[in-house]
């Protein structure tokens, strides 16, 4: 298990280097927004989300209610339904409890490098939570030290930073392809993401857009699961 | 104005319960859904479904550079599996066709 534990972990090290340049803008955001280093440390550990902890730092001095606040950052999370659902036989090994706090790992990277490795080969939960752990390292380490050091980065878009995530999750997803039977359903999720991302606030893009293409899969009828 | 430090705990407990909610919630309608037939060809189609989901805005709203970045990575994850590589290479070109005025 703990063979498979470190697998996840280093297998994890090219997104989590994408997270740390993240991490750090986030953190240079934050302390600008006067938030000392224990709430941002609680914060990383506590909600483990990059896009929740976005939308709670941007309301943090609009003197909302704690409720709305809340509910803002977990709407934006709407798609880790989808996400853990599809792990779910992963998880079968484990009871209630063992599930409950192994599922709090579960982000957008390390998911996505659990699923393009389960293609290949299958893999447990500790895989996942290998990532997970490397992952939340990277974050907590780039906030922390965007949040002390003061590090400014001027214009990250210069240097195609704000891509990073579009090209590690594209690479991730060429190694997910499965032939040409995915055409048609990565067609219609990627359409159906345009237009839900135009058309409604958040992240619902992802949740609509998975649904969609899953369907259509579904709809399409016989073929073997890779 | 900023929330006391007790209110700033309670928004960042409440999120974070409401956070793993969706994580769990999402875990235990998988497990209820059927592992045969129709559930199972979506639920196979679901991780590919959602990773085109998640780029292909990323993507189109990169305009040219993040089209072009995109086949690169395309070629050089076929190529070498290599998806460090890919990471470097699909910012780069971005980077480099901002640079040249894309």
């Amino acid at each position: 298990m703990r063979g498979e534990f470190t697998r996840g972990a280093r297998a994890a090290v090219p997104v989590s280097l994408g997270i740390v340049a993240y991490a750090l803008v986030f953190g240079v955001l934050v302390a600008g927004k006067g938030i000392g280093v224990g709430t941002l440390a609680f914060m990383n550990l506590a909600v483990f989300s990059g896009s929740a902890q976005f939308v709670l730092v941007g309301m943090w001095q609009a003197g909302l209610p704690v409720w709305q606040m809340a509910l803002a950052a977990a709407v934006v999370n709407v798609r880790y339904f989808l996400l853990t659902a599809a792990i779910a036989p992963m998880m079968e090994p484990y009871g209630w409890f063992g599930r409950a706090w192994r599922v709090h790992f579960v982000t957008d990277e390390n998911w996505a490098v659990t699923m393009a490795e389960n293609r290949r080969a299958a893999v447990g939960a500790n895989f996942l939570l290998g990532g997970g752990v490397l992952v939340m390292a990277a974050w907590s380490l780039g906030t922390l030290a965007g949040h002390g050091l003061g590090i400014t980065i001027r214009h990250p878009e210069r240097f195609g930073m704000d891509f990073a995530f579009t090209a590690i999750f594209t690479a991730l997803a060429v190694t997910m392809w499965r032939g040409r039977g995915d055409i048609l359903p990565w067609a219609v999720s990627a359409g159906t993401a345009l237009l839900a991302r135009r058309m409604l606030p958040g992240a619902w893009y992802v949740l609509l857009g998975g649904l969609a293409g899953a369907m259509t899969a579904a709809l399409m009828g016989k073929r073997d699961s890779a | 104005m900023s929330p006391t430090v007790m209110e700033g705990i309670g928004v960042i407990a409440l999120s974070a319960l409401l956070v793993w909610g969706i994580r769990f919630l999402g875990l235990v309608f998988g497990e209820k859904l059927p592992r045969t037939g129709f559930f199972k060809r979506a639920m196979d189609a679901l991780p590919g479904a959602i990773f085109a989901a998640l780029v292909c805005p990323g993507i189109v709203e990169a305009g040219i550079p993040g089209g072009v970045a995109s086949c690169v990575i395309f070629v050089v994850t076929r190529k070498t599996g290599n998806v460090l590589l890919s990471l470097f290479l699909g910012v780069g070109t971005v980077a480099l066709l901002r640079g040249a005025g894309l």
